[in-house]
């Protein structure tokens, strides 16, 4: 390793990824922090430079994991998290079990609409949710009355979701080789049977991934949620994690926690899938 | 045979389904009407004893015995605190927390009726309790302000819904026979062949649903009816339907596998871009959803409102104000957001993978690794941490202003630097991705192009310009306008971070369609505003669609 050779370049980086990571240090010092200021030490009323300084570094004047207990204790934070799970288990099902077979169904057969029907699957990736958010509210809470539900967040997400599902699938599904399934049908093998237990389980990896992604997207979404769910115990993560710094509340320090813990799974999940990103 | 009767029944069926409908609506509308006017009485009897001092604010949730079953009175008094406190109902020290969406809409009608008070006691007018009441679907809230001299003016809301009315089944079944026997007498004596059967049924039976609905008085619903079978007996007539039928039948494993997709993208997807347009020629408010849609209808007026207000600044005693409300001043700050936040995000990423991509520099893994971490977390946490970091009071960056010897600046006041905290937010969340697509672009390049230009003594920024440039620009070009698209959309930061401070100064297309449709409840306005957004999209893709092509044929 030849460390002195580009110093320049080092020391820029060094800098850069320091003042990067200062907001991420910051909220971690938050959530050891035991309180639930956002100054990170104790203001006095004729505050100096010093104090100042003192109470924007990431260091925590004393380290404490009060504010985790506090959040398992006085909030209803694990329940939050269990709703988020369960949300976001149930669209990643309902995602990956419409789309498995309708990719294979545009991968493998010219039918007439196929080419429209992948046309339509594209379009409805193109435009963002928020622009449907008027109709979609009045259709899931008006129409359907799921409107403080978790099943209608799941229906709306996993609607989002099936297109990326079936665009991905269809891709790995067009690499298969369709040799295999050829000699498969000179067998007498059946196409449900083809597809269930041999191209099924050779697009495991695939499936994997795509399900994966589909589970972060659904983790991580906050608006949706936001206006669908109204009461606290059926609040997700993010509804739930907004609520505890809004226009009425600031508890930072159970904020900060709470980041971390929602953040932690998702982080892992997107560092062991990055390669697969771009 | 079969094809004659499958049409007639189902046919029929539609008919009676319509007339059904329209019948139970007809009545639902009267027992609204008759609950509104009861609501409406006792509103004003509650708000007048408590003006007069008869009746405690508080015991009003326990009089639930004099409301009709299914209704219940609220009395609020305005001022943010106490409306909480008492919305929260669990006495004074209750935690406060976010309103739902019914308490939210008492909490703007206590405003705005004690707003109306207020000015009227200020004029000298005698207070009385006034009416509102507001009829949303199967659901009535009459509300009626009084005056009080403690705790300030309030509101009493008597809201519940009417018992739902039991289907009108003689007339529809009235309905039903007649048009039975009319189909019977001419399905026996018509003459001519099969097809010609089903066209005659389905005349016959649009004559017979006019007839009623004209009887009724359920038009709509009728003729809607006769019109869908008129469609139906003419397609099973035609062949049509036969025709699609083999069709299914030939790819039956393709169309069955591909169904349930395609049913929940058109149910959740498209309909509602649908039913999205539908509602942008309307001028629907949560307040009248439950009328017909026909009585909504206000043509293109949303669309007049939205993109013919030029009147982007006032002048008022010699003084320009902007109207932040304007649609032209939002797109103009949507423009500024994507455009600043797409430079930053290139030249931050493209800046770091160059140094990145320095041949032999030692932990070029690691750095990478790390510079990843703000795309993996949440953007939404992001937005929130920078929302405090600005914090005007205690924020990190104030107080590092301070540490500094500056003056703390109050971010959220100036649209300058409202607009800056967003952008640094999303300049944070948003290098990374082109960090990951500037240095994959770099990796392909050849490097044997470096090393023929050294030879020739050109100096690293003629490097970078004549080679490194043009051979990244292909691979970059997509990605570029995709955060193009994605920061158009952003709605989490500026939602989160500024949240349109000052006054919906920084407001961006999308936070501004949310806050029309969700949180003033005008659902057409803000279904116009989208279809504008969707519109602006559709044009990008399209220019950009065009310029891929050109550039295509120009190579």
């Amino acid at each position: 390793m030849n460390f002195s050779k580009h110093w320049p370049i080092h020391l820029g980086l060094i800098a850069f990824i320091g003042l990067a990571m200062y907001p991420i240090l910051w909220v971690v010092a938050l959530a050891f922090s035991g309180s639930q200021d956002l100054t990170l030490a104790n203001l006095p009323a004729d505050p100096t430079q010093g104090d100042h300084l003192a109470a924007a570094l990431p260091f925590p004047e004393r380290w404490s994991l009060a504010n985790f207990s506090g959040l398992m204790r006085d909030l209803p934070f694990l329940q939050w998290m269990g709703n988020s799970l369960i949300v976001s288990g149930l669209t990643t099902l309902a995602g990956i079990v419409i789309a498995c077979p309708a990719a294979y169904a545009f991968s493998r057969f010219r039918f007439p609409g196929q080419r429209a029907g992948l046309f339509l699957f594209l379009v409805s990736q193109m435009y963002p949710v928020v622009v449907m958010l008027a109709p979609l509210y009045v259709i899931v809470s008006e129409w359907l009355r799921l409107g403080d539900s978790l099943w209608g967040l799941m229906l709306v997400y996993a609607a989002t979701a099936a297109p990326f599902c079936v665009w991905m699938l269809k891709g790995y599904f067009d690499t298969i080789p369709i040799e295999i399934e050829e000699s498969a049908i000179m067998d007498g093998v059946s196409r449900p049977r083809i597809f269930w237990e041999i191209v099924l389980p050779l697009a495991r990896p695939a499936i994997a991934v795509t399900a994966l992604f589909s589970f972060m997207t659904a983790w991580n979404e906050f608006i949706l949620a936001a206006i669908f769910l109204e009461n606290q115990d059926k609040y997700t993560a993010p509804v739930g994690l907004r609520f505890l710094v809004s226009d009425y509340t600031a508890d930072w320090g159970y904020f900060a926690a709470g980041s971390i813990l929602v953040s932690l799974p998702v982080a892992a999940l997107f560092f062991a899938l990055q390669k697969n990103l771009v | 045979m079969t094809r004659f009767w499958i049409g007639a029944v189902i046919g029929l069926l539609l008919a009676f389904v319509g007339l059904a409908a329209q019948q139970m609506g007809a009545a639902r509308q009267q027992a609204i009407a008759q609950s509104a006017e009861n609501a409406t009485k006792i509103a004003l009897e509650l708000a007048s004893a408590i003006a007069e001092g008869q009746a405690p604010v508080t015991a009003l949730t326990q009089s639930q015995g004099e409301l009709p079953p299914g209704f219940r009175a609220l009395a609020i008094s305005a001022g943010a605190r106490t409306v909480l406190a008492e919305i929260n109902a669990g006495g004074d020290l209750a935690p406060p927390r976010r309103l739902t969406r019914d308490e939210k809409l008492y909490y703007d009608l206590a405003f705005g009726l004690a707003t109306a008070l207020a000015i009227n006691v200020e004029e000298g007018a005698r207070v009385r309790p006034e009416i509102n009441v507001l009829a949303g679907r199967e659901q009535i809230r009459a509300a009626a302000p009084f005056p009080r001299a403690e705790g300030g003016p309030g509101v009493v809301v008597v809201e519940g819904r009417p018992a739902p009315p039991s289907l009108p089944l003689s007339r529809s079944l009235l309905a039903f026979s007649a048009a039975l026997v009319g189909f019977v007498l001419l399905g026996r004596f018509w003459p001519a062949g099969q097809g010609a059967k089903a066209v005659a049924l389905a005349r016959m039976f649009a004559l017979a649903a006019a007839i009623l609905g004209s009887i009724s008085g359920a038009w709509v619903g009728v003729l809607t009816a006769a019109i869908g079978g008129y469609a139906l007996a003419l397609a099973i007539a035609s062949g049509g339907v036969e025709q699609a039928g083999k069709t299914l039948l030939k790819h039956n494993f393709a169309y069955a596998a591909v169904s349930p997709a395609l049913l929940a993208l058109t149910l959740l997807s498209f309909f509602p871009m649908f039913y999205g347009f539908v509602l942008s020629l309307t001028d629907t408010t949560l307040f009248n959803l439950s009328q017909p849609l026909l009585d909504r209808f206000n043509g293109l007026a949303n669309y007049g409102r939205i993109l013919g207000d030029f009147q982007v600044t006032t002048a008022s005693e010699g003084r320009t104000l902007i109207n932040y409300g304007n649609f032209y001043w939002t797109l103009g700050v949507t423009l500024a957001w994507t455009l600043t936040n797409v430079t930053i995000g290139v030249s931050l990423g493209l800046g770091l993978a160059l140094a990145l991509n320095t041949q032999g520099l030692a932990f070029a893994g690691a750095y990478r690794t790390i510079l990843l971490l703000p795309w993996a977390i949440p953007n939404y946490i992001t937005a929130l941490a920078w929302k405090g970091l600005f914090n005007p009071q205690f924020g990190a960056i104030n107080q590092l202003l301070q540490a500094g010897g500056l003056e703390p600046v109050s971010w959220f006041d100036q649209f300058g630097t409202a607009f800056l905290t967003s952008l640094a937010a999303n300049a944070w969340l948003s290098f990374p991705f082109m960090m990951v697509v500037s240095l994959g672009a770099l990796q392909a390049v050849n490097r044997e192009m470096y090393e023929a230009a050294r030879l020739e003594g050109a100096s690293a920024w003629r490097q970078f310009w004549s080679i490194t440039l043009p051979a990244i620009r292909p691979a970059l070009a997509p990605s570029v306008l995709l955060s193009a698209v994605w920061t158009f959309n952003m709605f989490n930061v500026i939602f989160l971070v500024s949240g349109g401070e000052p006054a919906g100064a920084t407001e961006i297309l999308i936070t501004q369609a949310y806050r029309y449709g969700i949180e003033e409840y005008r659902y057409g306005y803000a279904a116009a505003y989208s279809i504008v957004i969707f519109g602006l999209l559709l044009l990008f893709g399209l220019v950009q669609a065009q310029a891929g092509k050109r550039a295509e044929t120009a190579r």
